[in-house]
């Protein structure tokens, strides 16, 4: 009789202990499910935060802009002059990134060769009148569609 | 009785060396986060000002960077304000004398 007690005893402890580790298990699966959604939030509202900005000082900051297609991928350039040497950025999309590629006007380059900044999926853009279009589509989330005046476009206020 | 104290030594054993390998992946881990949060604050700079950032110390004075500097060394080169610098953390190694 003692020894049945003994085992019964000796079970439910087992039991409790088991119970508690099963508890604490699903703590941890939980607080790691939120952390990662966090993670991936902050992620998507980094990834829109600096496209955006990037893409709006980028034409702020260029002489002249305009569209051309770059092998297949459409792109904007954006003109510059330093030390008396011109200079173009290609801004595009290729291989699954944002990419930016400093160059002289007549350099030949292939779009393999930008710098990668952001990953993003395409680059769509389109010019109405002295306005810039640009839907940039990023991995996760909803496109970016900015408007922004081109440099040099402003008319001058009476 | 022997055999008993045989097997809580290999258990401890085990132990140890399990938690001095656990430091060691978490320091590796937290090297690459590091590592991936300069790039992507240094972004950030070339995203809002046009520049990338002269030195970490600007990262740290104006984008809120903060790192342990016990535990990693920052190697941070600039080639020009609109190509992205040269990153590479390491881990110190903390050997007692």
């Amino acid at each position: 009789m003692k020894q049945t007690e003994s085992r019964w005893t000796a079970l439910l402890c087992l039991l409790v202990f088991t119970l508690f580790a099963l508890c604490l298990l699903l703590v941890l699966l939980t607080g790691a499910e939120g952390y990662r959604l966090l993670t991936d939030r902050g992620e998507e509202h980094y990834a829109r935060r600096t496209a955006a900005r990037y893409l709006t000082t980028r034409v702020r900051q260029a002489e002249a802009v305009h569209l051309e297609d770059f092998s297949g991928y459409p792109a904007l350039v954006l003109e510059e002059t330093a030390e008396g040497e011109r200079y173009i950025t290609r801004v595009y999309c290729h291989g699954g990134w944002l990419r930016e590629l400093y160059s002289l006007p007549e350099g030949a380059f292939s779009p393999e060769d930008g710098e990668k900044l952001l990953e993003a999926d395409s680059l769509t853009l389109k010019q109405e009148g002295s306005l810039l279009g640009a839907e940039l589509s990023l991995r996760s989330g909803e496109p970016i569609v900015l408007w922004l005046e081109l440099p040099g476009e402003k008319e001058a206020i009476p | 009785m022997k055999h008993k104290l045989f097997l809580t030594l290999i258990v401890l054993t085990a132990l140890l060396l399990s938690i001095s390998r656990l430091d060691g992946t978490q320091r590796e881990t937290g090297r690459q986060q590091l590592e991936q949060a300069l790039r992507r604050t240094a972004l950030a700079c070339y995203a809002a000002e046009g520049a990338y950032p002269p030195s970490v110390e600007y990262l740290e004075r104006h984008y809120g960077l903060q790192y342990d500097r016990s535990d990693y060394t920052i190697h941070y080169m600039v080639s020009a304000s609109n190509l992205m610098p040269d990153i590479t953390v390491l881990v110190n190694s903390h050997e007692t004398d």
